[in-house]
């Protein structure tokens, strides 16, 4: 039997290699943290602290702004320098929370459900969830407690454990599954005991030997299936993941609940467990610091709002070799323009690019030699939306089938002319929505 | 305030490429191309070497001028032009007069390639338009064919003729003899039918080329081995050239089963004429042809059957450049007919039946 | 022979055939469409809304337009259409483009380098790309291509004016703009504060030597200086001639005095900055002498 995998897609350099074998280390927590209030999709949480408050670590700063929205945890212990805007990993400032850490590591009670979460009531399960303020960990920051709660119409069958980290060079999914493939597997359980999933798929892609072989450790006396992917970008996008395990392919417009999934990474897993077990709130994730201009490429477990120039400094990153300072991984990530930005829930990477890698060659005219249409794994055809995006009509973008586009970066990756096709989609989404946000 | 020292670049993702460049595939294209030129100078010498260098000078020139007026950044070295160049020469006959060569560089690069707006917009292929055109402007020159050097006094057991410099027939073995020619295989399959070149179907000769023609028509082997080396390094997808290569063959094969006197067979259409460069290199070419493999394979059927219709009931002994040029035409209806279904299209409900 | 003839028939058959139609198929056109359509600029600049110069003539027969939507006419052509529409014309004030930035690549350096789609709208997107200012003009000059006149050219150091002699005042260039930052202003005006930066005095002032702090100095100078916020603007409806002291008074240099220099000269020509911080060190000096001797006199 060939190895799982969907149609379409690309082989970027994986890059990994640099990190790979890196063990998970803490990265000491800063003298500050700058906490945003919005570190996932949805209603930014609000502030419940105020300056000069005393806070204790993991306790509850900002209170979720609506169902699909999250609660804040202070990552620190200390006092509560102000609440403002503050860079962000977008780019634009964005309302945080600043606490000066007084090193006194003083932990907020945390009451959580212990080994007992058997016989907890998937309500209390959820309640433990989201009151933790987990969110997708593979960088989508979707609330985790809201993808739980599907409608009663959309029963879910299977859950799928996402550790296929398709993104070149990051390796926090992997040293995870490593590391703590035990913390992963309870938190699936825990998981699907809520959703009432029967079928459990841990996906892993099979550039990962041990992993694979960790996780079927882990999973040995459950009823889970561990499934390698084939190595391919973007294996690990959610629609994809599904469809080479399953062959089930999620309705354009429509959710992996539509055919019955739900797909949840395998960091969101574990922070899961530590939230029902231990109500313990994430208040450090696995960053992989690496890149051409990190001397020490690294895994590091980075208390959430630690500057991503602290986590730089500590792998050695050369600011001056640097051509470009990405946040998350080189397909899906954001560039930088400083080191301000702090770590959030959903930074996956810190990736330092060097000048020579760096290409600032202008786009040349499309050939129209089709890479980019075999590339994309939605099936789309860039080129077209493109077109349309710099020259249609919000009708003509979004009949060029825009809105399916996941922006996984595969058509720029493999484009001769180096058209930027991503950037020019994203503004023909811009576009399309403007235009419904108009109609009302 | 948080500004690094040095300079940090910012730009919307993806931040990495695979490394590609249209040039490096121009002129990967190209340079597979080499060796069927270098093969058609060993064969007719200099005569054929003016050919090549001459078109693809031109060629170079004529974009070099059309950036200019346009006001564009010149773009030589992109390589599109001198690919547009070298298989315009491969599609023209050895002692070609190096001004009619520069006409067929100005048609394709001006007419069919500037006009439009330049690379990516031409709806024609450049090189097949410049060759159509100098095959109706000048059908003397352009079928003129010279007799690869060493084949004697006869080719194919066929008569050669000779001219002096000032184009008359003159006898073999007279003092002045400034060109010895022949008709094509083509051209004795046309007028004679296809016992006069029954001698042909399976020889060596076709097949690595010791035959005269046009320079890149002549080696079939080495377009192949060109072609098929594209197909490895994924420049080329395998659906045009094989469907074709195979409707041409399906085409000889049932003719010739029906009168094989009239009607040569597979390896004689496949190796003589335009058909191996045409299905590898012109036929294939990014901008002229469908984007999606449905429509490459009805576009690579067309080329052939066509092909075949020209040759085998048409005027013109050839007509490779012609099925080429008419099947460019289709190509945006082509394009609209066979866009593949996106991802998610099939409705909620089959998909989830079709899942287990 | 015959061939010809045939042809020959085949030719007349036609062109009697066009001729019937043309008389059978005639659409229906108000006559005073056609001669709106006539006295039209007929640039097809889209200023008005309606799809070319002919679609505004339709608009303005079935009343959907007014005769002075059209920019490049200008006054005389809305009387003209008035008379031919048989209404009364009011005429407006002619207004003229403004790019309100200042901010040049010096006043404002960028933070990082961009990369990508060269266009106004793209780099918007993409933090950190353009200038320290994030509500300023890009430079990109999405505008110039929106621009049917050749109004808006390029500074050589980052960003984009408008040569108010060539603006016919369309307005297409304010909707080409993703951050706002061209006016529609009328063409009379002389002086212009240029900045559209709405945020804090801090915050503008980390970004952008010349942006606008919200100091209320010009509006000592003069009443046609309203502030919002923290952001001057100058309110066209009043008819009070402001003082050349408003731009003087200014500590950032925001303010355009075009009585005294172009646009142009402004943004692109440093003898201009340079005359203008001489005037103003003049002006600060005497201002300073004046309030003392006031003072004297009260005491």
């Amino acid at each position: 039997m060939s190895t799982a995998t969907f149609d379409g897609g690309i082989h970027p350099r994986y890059n990994k290699d640099r990190s790979s074998a890196e063990k998970i280390r803490p990265l000491p927590a800063p003298a500050q943290v700058v906490i945003p209030l919005s570190q996932h999709i949805g209603a930014p949480a609000k502030a419940c602290v105020k300056k000069g408050d005393d806070v204790l670590m993991g306790q509850t700063i900002g209170e979720p702004g609506g169902f699909v929205s999250c609660p804040v945890h202070s990552s620190v212990s200390g006092t509560v320098l102000s609440v403002e805007p503050r860079p962000g990993a977008m780019g634009s400032p964005v309302e945080s929370v600043v606490i000066e850490n007084d090193y006194a590591e003083r932990l907020a009670p945390m009451e959580g459900l212990g080994e007992d979460w058997k016989s907890a009531t998937v309500d209390q399960i959820k309640a433990a969830i989201s009151s933790a303020g987990i969110v997708g960990m593979g960088g989508a920051t979707f609330p985790t407690h809201v993808k739980l709660s599907p409608p009663s119409d959309k029963p879910i069958d299977t859950l799928i454990l996402n550790g296929a980290e398709c993104e070149p060079y990051l390796t926090a999914d992997h040293r995870l599954m490593l590391e703590h493939s035990d913390r992963i597997v309870t938190g699936m359980k825990i998981a699907a005991m809520a959703l009432g999933a029967s079928r459990l798929i841990v996906a892993v892609e099979e550039n990962k030997p041990d992993a694979v072989e960790a996780m079927r450790k882990a999973t040995v006396s459950e009823s889970a299936d561990v499934v390698p992917l084939a190595v391919k970008y973007p294996q690990g996008a959610e629609k994809q993941t599904i469809d080479a395990c399953l062959r089930r392919q999620v309705p354009s417009g429509g959710l992996p609940m539509d055919v019955g999934v739900v797909v949840l990474n395998v960091g969101t897993a574990a922070a899961i467990a530590a939230a029902v077990i231990e109500g313990r709130p994430p208040l450090e994730r696995v960053v992989t610091v690496t890149g051409a201009a990190v001397s020490k490429p690294s895994n590091l477990l980075v208390r959430v709002g630690t500057p991503i120039g602290a986590a730089i400094e500590e792998c050695e990153g050369d600011l001056a070799r640097t051509g470009k300072l990405i946040m998350g991984g080189p397909m899906m990530g954001f560039s930088q323009f400083s080191v301000e930005p702090p770590v959030t829930k959903g930074t996956s990477g810190i990736l330092l690019l060097e000048h020579k890698e760096i290409n600032l060659r202008e786009p040349d005219p499309c050939i129209r030699c089709g890479r980019c249409l075999r590339a994309c794994p939605m099936k789309l055809v860039p080129t077209e939306i493109a077109a349309a995006a710099l020259k249609g009509t919000p009708d003509q973008i979004s009949a060029a089938d825009v809105m399916d586009c996941v922006e996984c970066g595969s058509c720029a990756h493999e484009c001769p002319s180096r058209i930027p096709l991503v950037q020019q989609i994203r503004l023909g989404k811009a576009a399309v929505n403007a235009a419904r946000q108009g109609k009302g | 305030m948080g500004q690094t020292e040095n300079k940090l670049y910012v730009s919307s993702s993806p931040h990495a490429h695979g490394g590609i460049s249209s040039s490096r595939i121009m002129w990967t294209v190209s340079a597979v191309l080499l060796p069927a030129a270098g093969w058609s100078v060993y064969l007719f010498g200099l005569s054929a070497l003016m050919v090549i260098l001459s078109t693809v000078a031109f060629c170079a020139v004529f974009e070099a001028i059309s950036q200019l007026m346009a006001k564009k950044p010149v773009s030589i070295r992109d390589g599109s032009a001198v690919l547009t160049g070298l298989i315009l020469a491969l599609t023209l006959p050895p002692g070609l007069p190096i001004w009619i060569c520069g006409v067929g560089a100005f048609v394709a690069i001006i007419v069919a390639k500037a006009v439009f707006g330049g690379l990516g917009q031409n709806p024609f292929n450049p090189a097949m338009t410049g060759r159509v055109f100098l095959l109706i402007a000048f059908p003397g020159p352009l079928t003129r064919w010279l007799v690869p050097s060493g084949t004697g006094e006869t080719l194919f057991n066929h008569p050669v003729t000779a001219y002096d410099a000032s184009g008359s027939l003159v006898e073999l073995g007279a003092n002045n003899i400034d060109a010895v020619t022949a008709a094509t295989p083509l051209g004795l399959l046309a007028e004679n039918g296809a016992h006069a070149v029954a001698a042909l179907e399976n020889s060596t000769e076709i097949f690595i080329g010791q035959i005269n023609g046009s320079l890149g028509e002549t080696s079939g082997l080495l377009i192949l081995l060109g072609g098929v080396f594209l197909l490895a390094r994924r420049i080329i997808s395998w659906h045009i050239p094989i469907s074709f290569l195979g409707s041409v063959a399906l085409f000889a094969a049932i003719t010739n089963m029906i009168d094989p006197d009239h009607f040569a067979g597979i390896t004689f259409h496949l190796f003589t004429g335009g058909v191996m460069i045409g299905a590898w290199f012109m036929a294939t070419d990014y901008v002229t042809s469908p984007m999606f493999p449905g429509g490459k394979i009805a576009f690579g059927i067309g080329c052939g059957v066509l092909t075949m219709v020209i040759r085998l009931w048409a005027g013109y002994p050839e007509g490779v450049s012609f099925a080429v040029l008419l099947m460019n035409a289709t190509v945006p209806i082509i394009d609209r007919y066979t866009r593949p279904k996106k991802f998610g299209w099939k409705r909620m409900a089959a998909a989830a039946k079709g899942g287990e | 022979m015959i061939p010809m003839i045939v042809l020959c028939g085949i030719g007349l058959v036609m062109a009697s055939l066009l001729a019937v139609g043309r008389k059978a198929f005639a659409v229906e056109v108000d006559p005073r469409q056609e001669r709106i359509d006539e006295i039209l600029p007929g640039v097809n600049c889209g200023g008005c809304g309606f799809p070319g110069c002919s679609g505004f003539a339709a608009a303005l027969v079935d009343g959907k337009a007014s005769p002075t939507d059209c920019a490049p006419g200008g006054a005389d052509l809305a009387t003209e259409l008035g008379k031919i529409l048989g209404v009364e014309v009011e005429i407006t004030e002619p207004m003229v483009a403004l790019i309100a930035c200042a901010g040049t690549d010096k006043a404002s350096p960028p933070l990082a380098g961009y990369i990508g789609q060269m266009t106004c709208a793209a780099a918007h997107a993409v933090p950190g790309a353009g200038k320290a200012c994030t509500r300023g003009c890009l430079g990109l000059g999405s505008c110039i291509e929106a621009c049917k006149f050749d109004a808006i050219v390029t500074t050589s150091n980052g960003l984009v004016v408008v040569i108010p002699e060539a603006c016919i005042g369309c307005g297409a260039c304010v909707d080409a703009c993703p951050r706002g930052v061209i006016k529609m202003v009328p063409k009379k005006e002389t002086v212009h504060v240029l900045c559209v930066n709405p945020d804090k005095p801090k915050l503008v002032k980390a970004v952008c030597t010349v942006g606008c702090t919200g100091c209320k100095l010009c509006v000592k100078q003069s009443k046609r200086f309203e502030l919002d916020g923290t952001l001057a603007h100058v309110n066209h409806t009043g008819d009070e001639e402001i003082p050349e002291s408003a731009a003087l008074a200014c500590p950032q240099g925001t303010i355009l005095d075009s009585r005294k220099y172009t646009v142009a000269a402004w943004i692109a020509d440093p003898s201009a900055r340079e005359d203008y911080d001489k005037r103003s060190v003049v002006w600060k000096d005497e201002e300073k002498k004046r309030k003392a001797e006031l003072k004297k006199a009260k005491a």
